[in-house]
């Protein structure tokens, strides 16, 4: 899995960078969306799979689905690929290139974890909190998981804020053990 | 029996008091998630604030290193079993690196590498941790080695000395006494106040429990403490057990007392990190050691050392003035077939400041520490000497390094001089004074009196196969009939005029008696 993440990684700098410079991000943005739907597709991941296929017929059938919506340095980008056989890297290239693009325009996803539904109020408030305490943008992701008790979780990136019942119950038992 | 029963209300007041002083703050943590887990070794995603040696928690309580931080992953070795971790586990930053209990409670106890006992004797009380991984004390907090370390063995406190905070590397084929010589080193410092740290590493652990139980016998326990990572403890602990064992002994010395640390022994260390370093990808180099080899052992070894009083009163915040401390060390080297210029052995040698080479071939013919004379040398332990023994060897030394030459001349001459006659047979009685027995030690009197009656001749006329039946009877004659004397020596270690009349009336009148053939 690294290791895709490793080859993927020049391909994603370059293209974010080039629409950067272009101010063109938005649309790249969808091109990869869509080019890595595309590979998605269960037919397709086979084709991928297989080392003798054509890397030409590839091109022709990725060209063909997104023609309408791509542009010639967008072309350009899939002959990139075709030519060096990476055809399968580009969901790997879309998810990094959206990670440049949440840093660049200062957005974070966060995952919010509670024990019952979040109200909307609620969510609001604390969206603003986390808004202005990470100056960045927050994208709320909430889900559910009665195993919590109570209380939530906040994962951003790699960052976890633990305010659950059952976290701070763990934590307790251990104190009382010490 | 009357059983003493608690009340639910005293239990509940019980735990009331315990949870008084919880703080119920959410916890801010970083966390990852566990990759791949194989050979001890695993690979996490996330953890991007992880630092390089910081301990990571798993569930159920396991611990690992981080030792390589990569672009998209983190390699982390684990500190004990992995049987219950498993792809896709969450794994959290602790912003700790591992320390290790210390103190005086670990004296007489058997730990393992993270310092949990292994000896069954219920848990340790200490009160102070120390992180195993520190920077050596720096130039400006050291001192130069200047006392004597007694190992009590002849051939190595005469010809190759041990000072304190001097690092001594013993090298040696299998078989050939290491282990032996750093047991005896440790028996003597019964009386001396030293206290020992003996770190076996990768040992079966029958030779681990053997080493025990000698220590036990001789009353040498209770001022040591056994670190044992076996050779079917994981890589990992292997790794980190002379750290821990180094901590231990620096807690002594950064108190104003003198501590003996023996790493038994760094080859398999270093085989340990070479297991670790390959499965963590590191790229291979000589004999397939990683690129920092060798800091591995210097920085390890470089944490022995005699410290001033400025760096005794810094550590102990000014509750222990004018002392100074040291940790001496005494690495062992496993050699095959004598080949000292192997990788670690060249590297381990250039890092210590001497080396006392055991041979196979002496070990057989008899001459039991088998200490190779020639080879053996100590860099800085001479100016620590005690003075009767500095002015006892210096002819011994020399006797010896001739008759080795011309016991290996002489077979070719038919008939020999007078004088090289008696040189050789001067030579032959000054080896066997220096044969020794196992769990022997001598104090420094019973040395200096044996090495004087060497040096000076008053046993020319014993018999070569009498020399050992001489050599303890002249023992117990001075420590029953000079015993104030023999103290006196011990303590002090002078030598003058006085002191040499005294040696020779004890040889002359112990001669007289005849009490030894």
């Amino acid at each position: 899995m690294s290791n895709l993440t490793h080859i993927a990684r020049p391909y994603a700098l370059a293209a974010f960078e080039y629409a950067r410079f272009s101010s063109q991000l938005l649309s790249w943005k969808a091109f990869l969306q869509s080019a890595s739907t595309i590979t998605k597709d269960k037919t397709i991941q086979k084709l991928l799979d297989d080392p003798q296929i054509d890397q030409q017929l590839l091109f022709d059938l990725f060209h063909g689905v997104l023609a309408s919506i791509i542009n010639d340095e967008q072309k350009n980008f899939l002959l990139l690929l075709q030519q060096y056989k990476r055809f399968a890297l580009l969901p790997g290239i879309s998810e990094l290139f959206d990670t440049y693009y949440a840093a660049f325009e200062k957005m974070q996803t966060v995952r919010v974890v509670t024990a019952i539904q979040m109200e909307k109020e609620i969510q609001q408030k604390l969206s603003q909190a986390l808004t202005k305490r990470m100056q960045h943008e927050v994208i709320l992701h909430c889900e559910v998981d009665p195993h919590i008790l109570g209380g939530a979780v906040i994962h951003i990136g790699d960052h976890v804020i633990d305010g659950s019942i059952r976290g701070k119950l763990s934590r307790l038992l251990e104190f009382s053990l010490r | 029996m009357q059983v003493k029963q608690l009340s639910p209300t005293e239990i509940s007041e019980l735990i009331k008091q315990r949870i008084q002083h919880f703080e119920l703050k959410p916890e801010v943590r970083t966390e990852g998630t566990i990759v791949s887990v194989k050979d001890g070794i695993v690979r996490l995603y996330g953890l991007s604030d992880v630092m390089q040696g910081e301990m990571i928690e798993f569930t159920d309580h396991t611990y690992g290193l981080a030792l390589n931080l990569e672009r998209d992953s983190v390699g982390a070795v684990i500190l004990g079993s992995t049987a219950h971790l498993s792809e896709g586990q969450t794994a959290k930053c602790t912003g700790r690196i591992l320390e290790v209990p210390v103190g005086p409670a670990l004296l007489g106890r058997v730990v393992d590498a993270l310092g949990n006992p292994i000896d069954g004797k219920g848990p340790i009380q200490a009160k102070e941790t120390s992180p195993i991984e520190k920077v050596a004390p720096g130039v400006i907090y050291r001192q130069p080695v200047s006392q004597p370390l007694q190992t009590g063995l002849k051939a190595i406190d005469s010809m190759v000395p041990i000072g304190r905070g001097q690092r001594e590397l013993i090298i040696g084929d299998r078989q050939t006494g290491k282990t032996a010589i750093a047991i005896d080193t440790i028996i003597s410092q019964k009386n001396s106040g030293v206290k020992c740290v003996y770190v076996a590493i990768g040992q079966k652990a029958s030779s681990v429990a053997a080493v025990v139980r000698k220590l036990e016998e001789h009353d040498a326990l209770k001022h040591t403490v056994v670190v044992v990572a076996g050779a079917s403890d994981p890589a990992a602990m292997q790794y980190i057990a002379p750290y821990a064992g180094c901590a231990m002994g620096e807690y002594f010395r950064d108190r104003g007392e003198d501590a003996l640390v023996i790493y038994d022994d760094l080859t398999k260390h270093a085989w340990a990190y070479r297991q670790i370093s390959l499965l963590l990808r590191r790229p291979p180099g000589r004999e397939a050691y990683p690129g920092d080899i060798f800091y591995l052992h210097s920085r390890l070894l470089e944490r022995a050392s005699r410290v001033n009083t400025i760096y005794v009163e810094k550590i102990t915040k000014g509750q222990v003035k004018d002392r100074t401390g040291s940790l001496t060390a005494l690495p062992i080297i496993e050699t095959q077939a004598g080949d000292v210029s192997a990788f670690v052995s060249t590297n381990v040698i250039s890092i210590t400041d001497g080396q006392i080479f055991l041979e196979t071939d002496l070990f057989n013919s008899g001459i039991r520490p088998a200490i190779n004379a020639g080879l053996s040398v100590s860099r800085v332990g001479g100016a620590a000497q005690t003075k009767i023994m500095r002015k006892l060897v210096g002819g011994i030394r020399i006797a010896q390094a001739q008759y080795r030459e011309l016991a290996a001349f002489s077979q070719f001459l038919s008939d020999l001089d007078e004088a090289t006659r008696k040189q050789l047979e001067r030579g032959q009685r000054i080896t066997e004074v220096m044969k020794q027995k196992q769990y022997m030690p001598l104090t420094v009197a019973e040395m200096a009196l044996i090495l004087f009656a060497a040096d000076q001749g008053y046993l020319d006329d014993v018999p070569v196969n009498r020399v050992a039946i001489f050599e303890q009877e002249l023992k117990s004659t001075l420590n029953t009939q000079y015993r104030e004397f023999a103290e006196r020596i011990n303590k002090s270690g002078e030598y003058n005029d006085e002191v040499q009349q005294t040696l020779r009336t004890i040889l002359e009148s112990f001669k007289a008696n005849q009490t030894w053939s």
